[in-house]
């Protein structure tokens, strides 16, 4: 297999310094190596008991965590083959917003056993075939495990059955705080139609100092600056939101103002102060007792908003300022003016408050639902507070996908156990060459218990050897219980005590969300496919010559 | 692990970009540990009343002479990433204590060296994780359960509770020789301040070399610097009693009104009559000022020398280019609000004070506010030798400012000096013989290490640790809640009877963040350094010596 093609084939055809790669042995083993290499650093972060992985990217900032997602999209991937991987796991990312892992760990175990098939002499398309075959059952298989569902997306009980195993394998430890946070605040902002969530409705405030216990949820939105003004705190208000500056207007032309006598230059300040003065008093008359400014304060418009008693607070990011409008119900008006009734908005609290040693403005609203929730943490390094953000990041989107699909999966490779064994068996019945590939498929899906009981340091062989047989056993001896035909596939790796156990009975049932597997399913099987079907790699050559290395004249001192 | 490392294919397959530089595994896990003791070494000696001072010089060449641990860790300049986490934390504590940042950075070290054993003997990491975190917690329940609370029924008593706190906080500091004297301005300082809001922003720290450390006082309302002036100046007045205070945000000087007008006139005749318009504008501007009746006026931006003889004229004292803080300080203390425009400026815009001075303190001429009738600021005016040695009492200061504060909004005390630390070192020990299993060791582990604290306080007092431990193990097992190490008399003693009180915040955050720290570092088994990308500006990309100080530590250990 694969002859080796003599390297001179194409003498004429590039410029010098391309790179020029063919053939099995020579574009798609190599492909595979990389992605490979990929999927064992991301690999040992799996599960709650994964490790975490320091990441300084080019820009020297420091990453601690064993979110995949970010990791690979801090490490600057140059490989072609290996970039596909990451862009999978983007889609992941997108898509259901957790689980980046598992499509990366799976993307490189089934390209790994396409190797292996590859070196026995199966042609890259036959395996495609296989693959997408049984990618295609898998998914059908997966519909079929579900053992629970979330019901009732406003039952507290029921949303933490689907977001706290994917909350523990990011933050093992703190799972039980970090869930119910989460939970507190997407209560707060669910919508009557849950299908409505949306994910930016909870925001995340990272405040360093204390410790992570005293994190806590704010009904409405926290802004870490304090107005600008001399107001700080106002109740039952009602809120004029600006894009524009709070200042005079000025002409984009460049013009200039003529003087033509005196009288006009005597008059010219007194004009400005008096119609800016106006304004505001317009304001204070209409009721308004806070403005939000998307942009710069004048000294002067302040001057007049501090004697009327008006609070002012500045917020620089345009999509908070959208998210502040929604919260507090107006719209935001780009050209100074009293806003007409309907475009103010209201908000009952508008206060300052010291978290930790930073000074934040907080708007909130007494009613009981909430357009906005913000999750305040706190932590001792930034580096945690980052962490901690993603873990509740994928918790909310979580709840995000159980909204749209509530059905809930048993976890701690309980799922990836039923599946290898339906797969392998699906595998058995087809006829000709796709079984091997099929065969294959459900191998690689074994990457799953063995990394989880290789990361909790467990005996690999001997707990896979268990669940394989549990696996077996339950589903064919209906003896047990009624349900014992699922039962059985509910049997996965319980890391408390290094032991098997069906993951649906513990006091807290892992279960993860069905969706996310299938999704990664997809994703990994394409990153796959598509990684395989390459059987040639052109590299042009890259613009400008290599770097010289760095001088550093100080080498001698220090 | 299927493959890792296996020559499957002769030539290296480049997945990351070049220059990129990856370690793991266990190695990799304990030079970063020994990273960080390398790094908590530097701040250890200044631990306690007979901490030792450092002196650092930083690139441009400026030096410091600091005791406080947030302070040299910052300028240390770290890099090594997992060192960097400790770096994090001093600040966390300055932001949320303000004092204990050497405890921290020195606890967090201690909690990582004494599982170095256990990680060299191949324990999971994870283990030593999860006996941390449970170890933090008990310890933070156990010091809230021991704390005495202090009860704000008299207020003499209570002030003297802020002292013992504040005196504390001062004992490590280069002013300890003084503590009384500070003690009492620090704790006047903050009660002078809004008891509801308690910004310690609004005290206002100035620093004037020369005369002694005893000269330093406390002013009851603001002080600042004379700012510029100009001729006219002298002939103002220099002091008052009970004067209006105008503060303004205006250039009080002849300019263009508007920067993009211009004048074009067709006669001659019209010309003076534009020149008349601006003097009429400034001087209507004045006028206005004047018709308030303030004596004193200030203003943020510049006051030019026709303002300056028209209030000189007046008998007004005028003080332009203000610094923005003071004057917002001053706006605090008399009252009023800063304006940005001298039309219908009302009564209740001016602010007032008992007292207005110019006074010369050392070589400085001092605009002083006193008896101020709002006064909800105070400024402190600091004298000493040398610049770097007030700015190191700045700082300590600072310190026993935020605990004063800390102690405001919090009444739970503990003992200091060790005692604290012992006490919860035994108490887990206890606990940590009930339970069985790995745990057992790192909860153990845990307790060990708190005891750094009294041990490193006797080394650097010079005393033999060894032996004085011994002593303050045996007493707290004889139930002694209080007894650390008694610095003066090279024994132990009760220090709550002692008076060494400290918040008992202080020491559940220092807990919290060091355990935090300590996990955080112990959870990571690899590190991926990218090289950093091309710096638009040219010019060395790290501090000198950068790039070797990077590639310590990582791959390899620190000999030690």
């Amino acid at each position: 297999m694969a002859l080796k093609v003599p390297k001179s084939s194409y003498p004429q055809l590039f410029k010098e310094g391309y790179k020029n790669l063919q053939g099995v042995e020579e574009a798609v083993l190599k492909n595979i190596q990389a992605v490979h290499e990929l999927s064992e650093i991301v690999r040992t972060s799996f599960g709650p008991n994964g490790r975490n992985k320091m990441v300084i990217n080019h820009l020297e900032k420091l990453f601690v965590t064993n979110d995949a997602a970010t990791i690979i999209r801090e490490l600057d991937v140059v490989h072609p083959a290996a970039k596909l991987l990451v862009m999978a796991s983007q889609q992941q990312e997108q898509e259901i917003g957790d689980g980046t892992n598992l499509v990366i760990i799976l993307a490189g175990e089934l390209l790994q056993k396409a190797a292996n098939l590859l070196r026995m002499g199966l042609h890259p398309s036959e395996i495609v075939q296989g693959y997408e075959l049984a990618s295609n059952k898998a998914s059908e298989i997966l519909d079929g495990l579900s053992v629970d569902s979330v019901n009732d997306c406003k039952s507290r009980s029921e949303l933490e059955k689907s977001i706290k195993s994917s909350i523990a394998s990011k933050q093992s430890g703190y799972e039980d705080l970090l869930t119910n946070l989460v939970i507190d605040a997407t209560l707060m902002v669910l919508p009557k139609n849950p299908q409505h969530f949306n994910v930016d409705n909870v925001r995340i405030v990272k405040i360093m100092g204390g410790n992570i216990y005293e994190s806590k949820v704010v009904k409405g939105m926290v802004f870490g600056r304090e107005p600008e003004g001399t107001v700080n705190k106002s109740l039952k208000s009602k809120i004029a939101i600006f894009t524009c500056p709070l200042d005079l207007a000025q002409t984009e032309t460049k013009g200039t103002v003529l003087i033509h006598n005196a009288k006009e230059m005597l008059n010219f300040t007194k004009g400005e102060e008096e119609q800016i003065e106006k304004m505001f008093k317009e304001f204070e008359s209409a009721g308004i007792k806070v403005v939000v400014t998307g942009s710069s304060v004048g000294e002067l418009a302040l001057h007049y908003l501090n004697r009327y008693n008006i609070m002012v607070v500045k917020v620089l990011s345009k999509f908070d300022l959208r998210r502040l409008c929604r919260v507090v119900g107006a719209t935001a008006l780009a050209r100074l003016g009293v806003p007409t009734a309907e475009e103010m908005g209201q908000c009952d609290v508008v206060e300052t408050v010291e978290i930790g040693g930073d000074r934040v403005t907080v708007f909130r609203q007494e009613d009981e639902q909430s357009k906005t929730a913000t999750i305040v943490i706190r932590g001792a390094t930034q580096n945690v507070l980052d962490d901690i953000e993603r873990a509740i990041d994928d918790g909310v989107n979580n709840v995000k996908a159980v909204t749209r699909d509530p059905r809930l999966v048993p976890g701690a490779g309980a799922t990836e156990m039923e599946l290898v064994k339906q797969l392998t068996s699906f595998g058995e019945k087809t006829p000709g060459i796709n079984q091997h590939s099929i065969k294959a498929f459900a191998e690689a899906l074994e990457v799953f218990p063995r990394t989880l009981s290789e990361n909790n340091g467990l005996d690999v062989t001997e707990v896979l050897s268990k669940l394989y047989s549990a696996h077996h056993i339950e589903s064919t001896s209906a003896t047990e219980d009624e349900t014992s035909n699922k039962s059985g596939a509910c049997i996965g790796i319980d890391i408390e005590n290094d032991d098997i156990v069906d993951v649906t009975k513990l006091p807290n049932p892992v279960l993860d969300v069905l969706v996310t597997k299938q999704w990664a399913i997809k994703f990994a099987t394409d990153a796959a496919l598509t990684v395989l079907r390459v059987d040639q790699i052109i590299m042009s050559k890259p613009a400008g010559g290599p770097k010289p290395p760095q001088q550093n004249s100080n080498w001698d001192e220090d | 692990m299927a493959g890792r490392g296996l020559p499957l294919m002769q030539p290296q397959i480049i997945l990351l970009k070049e220059g990129t530089d990856a370690s793991q595994g266990r190695g990799q896990l304990l030079s970063n540990i020994n990273a960080c003791l390398a790094v908590v070494d530097a701040v250890r000696t200044t631990l306690g009343p007979r901490g030792m001072d450092k002196l650092i010089v930083d690139d441009k060449g400026d030096v410091t002479i600091s005791n406080d641990g947030a302070t040299i860790m910052k300028l240390l300049d770290v890099i090594h990433p997992a060192a960097k986490t400790l770096v994090d934390i001093a600040r966390s504590q300055d932001a949320e204590v303000g004092d204990g940042t050497t405890s921290v950075v020195l606890l967090a070290g201690e909690f990582l060296k004494e599982v170095r054993g256990y990680i060299e003997d191949g324990v999971s990491p994870h283990v030593i994780i999860k006996g941390y975190r449970n170890a933090a917690q008990l310890a933070i329940n156990k010091i809230k359960e021991i704390a005495i609370k202090i009860e704000r029924t008299d207020d003499d008593q209570f002030r003297d509770l802020l002292k013992k706190c504040a005196g504390t906080a001062m004992s490590s500091k280069l002013i300890h020789s003084h503590k009384d004297f500070f003690t009492n301005m620090v704790v006047n300082a903050v009660l002078k301040l809004d008891q509801e809001e308690l910004n310690e922003k609004l005290i206002g720290i100035k620093r004037i070399p020369g005369g002694a450390m005893e000269d330093s006082l406390l002013v009851d309302g603001v002080a600042f610097k004379k700012t510029f002036s100009y001729a006219g100046f002298e002939q103002q007045p220099k002091s008052f009693k009970h004067p209006k205070i105008l503060s303004l945000n205006i250039e009080l000087e002849l300019k263009a009104e508007k920067d993009n007008a211009e004048v074009r006139i067709d006669d001659v005749s019209e010309y003076q009559a534009i020149v008349d318009a601006e003097w009429t504008i400034i001087y209507s501007k004045l006028e206005a000022i004047v018709n308030t009746g303030a004596k004193v006026v200030l203003s943020r931006l510049p006051i030019g020398d026709l303002a300056t003889q028209y209030f000189a004229d007046r008998d007004i004292f005028c003080a332009g280019r203000v610094p923005a803080e003071d004057l917002n300080r001053v706006v605090n203390a008399v009252g009023g609000s800063i304006q940005t425009t001298v039309s219908n400026i009302e009564e209740k815009h001016l602010g007032t004070c008992d007292y207005f001075e110019e006074k010369q303190i050392g070589g400085e001429r001092f605009n002083l506010f006193e008896g101020c009738t709002a006064t909800k600021t105070c400024t402190l005016i600091l004298r000493g030798g040398a610049e770097q040695f007030i700015a190191e009492v700045e700082r300590s200061l600072h310190d026993a400012i935020m605990i004063v504060k800390r102690c405001l909004k919090n009444n739970l005390i503990v003992a200091g000096g060790g005692a604290t630390e012992m006490e919860i070192s035994k108490y887990l020990r206890d606990y940590s013989r009930t339970i069985e299993g790995k745990q057992q060791l790192i909860i153990g582990a845990f307790a060990r290490a708190l005891e750094i604290i009294p041990r490193q306080l006797c080394d650097n007092a010079g005393f033999d640790a060894t032996d004085i431990l011994n002593n303050l193990r045996m007493k707290h097992a004889q139930g002694a809640l209080w007894y650390g190490v008694d610095i003066n008399a090279e024994s132990i003693v009760d220090n709550y009877e002692k008076f060494v009180w400290e918040p008992a915040l202080v020491k559940t955050n220092a807990i919290a963040a060091a355990s935090e720290a300590a996990c955080l570092i112990l959870s990571v088994d690899e590190t991926v350094r990218n090289p950093a990308s091309e710096k638009p500006q040219a010019g060395p990309p790290m501090p000198r010596g950068g790039a070797q100080r990077a590639f310590r530590g990582r791959g390899r250990g620190i000999p030690r």
